[in-house]
């Protein structure tokens, strides 16, 4: 099944709302009783805490300009959420419980300013470092704050920096000014003063790009696939790197499917298992035929291994929408159908878990990994016959398979007629499937914005075929759900009820969705977009 | 948004202290709030130590010159800002007096702070004037505290009635609740707990269960020039207004 038919974020409702004056960051050498001493300000005790920045795995706060950043320390706790631009505090908690879902966020600043910007992914922490604060407050005449210096000394964090370059040496110290509303002047004479008689340096970086864990980058979606080609390349080794690329994917969301904040995880994993199917798939006659036997299985075993979990999960992410679409069903009918669906996926999740603990797929994962950094003549022997095409230009290969797959859509979509049997329609999808898995993957040789095009065309017919089946398996599923239910004593019959009725629901919408597939077909195979395709594979173009 | 006045038509019953404190929970628990000290007395500005000045005076603002958001300044406690008092307010009356559709300008200068506050505290001066009309139109919470007396259920009728008779269309078309709390509560005194057993009776709904007691750590807030959160927070009256709060927060989770 496809992704969840979720709505994207809304914009951060209410996270614009009043941001504090603007606040200034700085690098510093100096000591915080040196600072103090210069600025007038009164300096209390140095305190350590731990800080946790929480953001979607995915990066959605940061993508909105904002960082949440939460501190704990034996004084005190406290979860502040700023703009990453500007540093400017759109609010403070204290002693608060950390929500993790957009669903459990209570009614409150939480929920006003970050429930718009979640959607269906949940907070997990993103970056830590260790700090030593110290507070310097710069008072008026009657005791009341006009500015703060936060002064904080980092520690860097173990975990920090994997799989990437080295990270720049750590500042000294890092100065927070946080001006108070009405006292901007006094904020900017403050800065002004920090920078030219305290040799205080503007600090330019966010200190989350130094402090993000788990190999994330901010506002990077680790899911996302980030592939770049040079014409030219050896097919082999433009293989090989997207393999390795789409293993990258896979490993960063691996670790995160025990504890499965949200659904995304399994779903970005899979997609990136999937492409890697579609690559080696496309392989024969550039990776060895005798890799090709091993790993097209393997990953196929893998991808089944998450099927039943993934379908569960979009069944449980949809749930809200089959209310809404019985709306004559009581309140609390589907509620057995809900916990059946838990139950189930309880089970599918524990079974996945522990094949993923086994020792079986650890050594899977390192014989794979194994494969991908192998290359000819350097740690297996030039070729064995099988791999005519290895050396061949990545962009030469690309054409002919794309090509290939185009046509074979084009094909097979034009027999489709009004009698077609629905699987006819299933096998559509898969070599649609197909085609837009290798324009992902090669996408980086064309050019940017007829790529685009032909793109957004497959997706609307995909969108099609996916809606098509997705509504099959739903209602199949349902059926099968019911006579669970049926069996089981205490599900009242208004619960079977309104379980046929959503069924119903899905059966319909899949007849709407076979009516809809002859437009969409007629317009993906139009003669301007087959042309579009053909122009954008013999220009060729790089990435604009 | 949600805007709350702490009112009533006797000084020195705790309003200021209220408006206080309670505007210091709702703050800690992350709202933005505003404080909005409308008596020319400036207890509360003065509590928050700020100095008492509105630049361009209540006529800036009555004009409409100068937005609220202008006129706000931060305050010690984080997420609470202050628009301070102006002894000038005490023109405040007719200056509304010669303004038009005078009794909806403090709503119309509280409405554009929606995108930028969850709650502003309005704390009223003693009185029944052109700016109390104003207060109860821009208002959606009048709280209101009462000293138990002999005299409260009659004091809580008046104001009922002057609440009532303010809106020509009738309790049930007020657009805003009466919350009543009871203020300087002495739990050693039969009056003041039997007061406190009749006037909830009386009117069902209207009394809050939290009461502050009579403490002196209250009246320290003038010394200390904070809210009581901020150096007594495990005391009973600390309690008292953190509970007051969360009773408050209840009714309106989502302001
Ligand atoms: N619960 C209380 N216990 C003791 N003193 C109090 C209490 N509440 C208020 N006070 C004191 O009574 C005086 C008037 O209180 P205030 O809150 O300013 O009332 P108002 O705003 O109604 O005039 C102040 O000195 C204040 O410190
Ligand atoms: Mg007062």
């Amino acid at each position: 099944m496809g992704r969840a038919h979720t709505q994207p974020a809304d914009p951060p409702e209410g996270a614009s709302t009043k941001p504090g004056p603007v606040a200034f960051t700085f690098i510093a050498t100096a000591s915080a009783a040196k600072l103090a001493a210069r600025v007038g300000g009164r300096a209390g005790r140095p305190f350590e805490v731990e800080r946790t920045w929480l953001d979607t795995f995915d990066w959605r706060l940061w993508n909105q300009g904002l960082a949440l950043e939460v501190d704990r320390g034996p004084a005190l706790n406290s979860a502040t959420l700023r703009s990453t631009g500007d540093h400017r505090v759109h609010w403070v908690q204290r002693d608060g419980e950390v929500p993790v879902c957009a669903e459990d966020l209570p009614p409150g600043p939480w929920r006003r300013s970050l429930a718009g910007v979640l959607g269906i992914r949940a907070l997990v922490p993103v970056g830590s470092e260790q700090v030593q604060k110290t507070e310097i407050v710069c008072a008026d005449g009657e005791g009341k704050t006009v500015a703060t210096l936060m002064w904080e000394r980092v520690g860097s964090r173990p975990d920090q920096g994997q799989g990437r370059e080295r990270p720049a040496p750590r500042p000294v110290a890092r100065v927070r000014l946080i001006p108070a509303r009405g006292y901007d002047r006094t904020a900017r004479e403050l800065a002004a003063l920090l920078v030219e008689h305290a040799g205080l340096v503007p600090e330019t970086a966010h200190p989350l790009e130094q402090a993000a864990t788990h190999g994330l980058r901010p506002g990077q979606d680790p899911g996302k696939l980030r592939l770049v080609l040079a014409p030219g390349m050896r097919a082999d080794d433009a293989l090989r790197h997207m393999l390795s690329t789409l293993f990258a994917v896979m490993g960063a969301n691996e670790p995160w499917l025990a504890s499965a904040p949200d659904t995304e995880f399994l779903h970005d994993y899979r997609v990136a298992l999937r492409r890697s199917r579609s690559v080696l798939k496309q392989a024969r006659g550039i990776l060895p035929q005798e890799a090709l036997d091993e790993w097209r299985p393997a990953l196929r075993d893998l991808q089944v291994r998450t099927n039943a979990h993934r379908d569960l999960d979009v069944f449980l992410l949809e749930f809200d929408g089959y209310r809404a679409a019985v709306p004559q069903v009581g309140e609390g009918d589907l509620e057995p159908l809900r916990n059946l669906l838990l139950r189930h996926r309880r089970v599918e999740h524990a079974a996945l878990m522990s094949y993923l603990d086994s020792e079986e797929h650890r050594s899977l994962l390192a014989r794979y990994r194994a494969f991908l950094s192998s290359r000819a003549g350097q740690d297996r022997p030039v070729s064995d016959g099988s791999t005519p095409d290895e050396t061949r230009p990545v962009d030469a290969v690309a054409a002919g398979r794309i090509r290939r797959a185009h046509r074979r859509l084009l094909r097979s979509g034009a027999a489709i007629g009004d009698a077609s049997p629905a699987e006819a329609l299933h096998e559509l999808r898969i070599s649609g499937k197909e085609l837009r898995y290798l324009l992902e993957l090669y996408g980086s040789l064309y050019d940017r914005a007829v790529l685009g095009g032909v793109v957004r065309e497959l997706k609307a017919l995909q969108d099609n075929l996916g809606e098509f089946q997705d509504c099959e398996i739903h209602a199949q599923r349902l059926h099968e759900y019911a006579s669970e239910l049926r069996a089981t004593a205490d599900v009242p019959t208004s619960s079977l009820m309104a379980v046929a009725l959503v069924a119903q629901v899905f059966i319909d919408r899949q007849a709407q969705a076979r009516a809809a597939f002859a437009g969409r077909f007629t317009a993906f195979a139009s003669r301007h977009n087959v042309r579009l395709l053909d122009r954008m594979l013999t220009k060729g173009g790089g990435p604009g | 948004m949600k805007v709350l006045a702490t009112y009533s038509i006797k000084g020195g019953v705790g309003k200021t202290s209220a408006a206080v404190n309670l505007a210091a929970s709702a703050a800690l628990a992350g709202w933005n709030v505003l404080v909005w000290d409308l008596d020319p007395q400036g207890a509360a500005t003065y509590l928050f130590r700020t100095k008492a000045k509105v630049k361009g005076g209540s006529r800036a603002l009555v004009s409409q010159r100068r937005s609220l958001l202008d006129a706000a300044v931060a305050t010690n406690v984080a997420n609470l800002d202050l628009v301070p008092a102006d002894f000038r307010y005490r023109h405040l009356d007719l200056q509304l007096h010669d303004t038009k559709g005078s009794t909806r300008v403090l709503a119309e200068l509280i409405q554009p702070l929606a995108g930028s506050y969850d709650w502003v505290v309005l704390d009223c001066a003693p009185s029944i004037s052109l700016v109390t009309e104003g207060v109860l139109e821009a208002v959606d919470i009048l709280l209101v505290p009462v000293i138990p007396s002999a005299l409260s259920v009659r004091t809580v009728d008046q104001l009922l009635a002057f609440v009532d008779g303010a809106h020509p269309d009738g309790p049930q078309l007020r657009r805003f609740e009466v919350v009543v709390f009871f203020s300087m509560v002495d739990g050693r005194r039969r009056l003041h707990r039997e007061v406190l057993a009749e006037l909830p009776e009386r009117h069902p709904g209207l009394v809050a269960l939290a009461s502050v007691p009579m403490a002196s750590i209250v009246e320290r807030m003038g010394v200390e020039r904070a809210p009581i959160g901020s150096f007594a927070s495990g005391t009973k009256a600390a309690l008292a207004y953190a509970q007051l709060w969360e009773e408050l927060q209840g009714r309106w989770p989502d302001p």
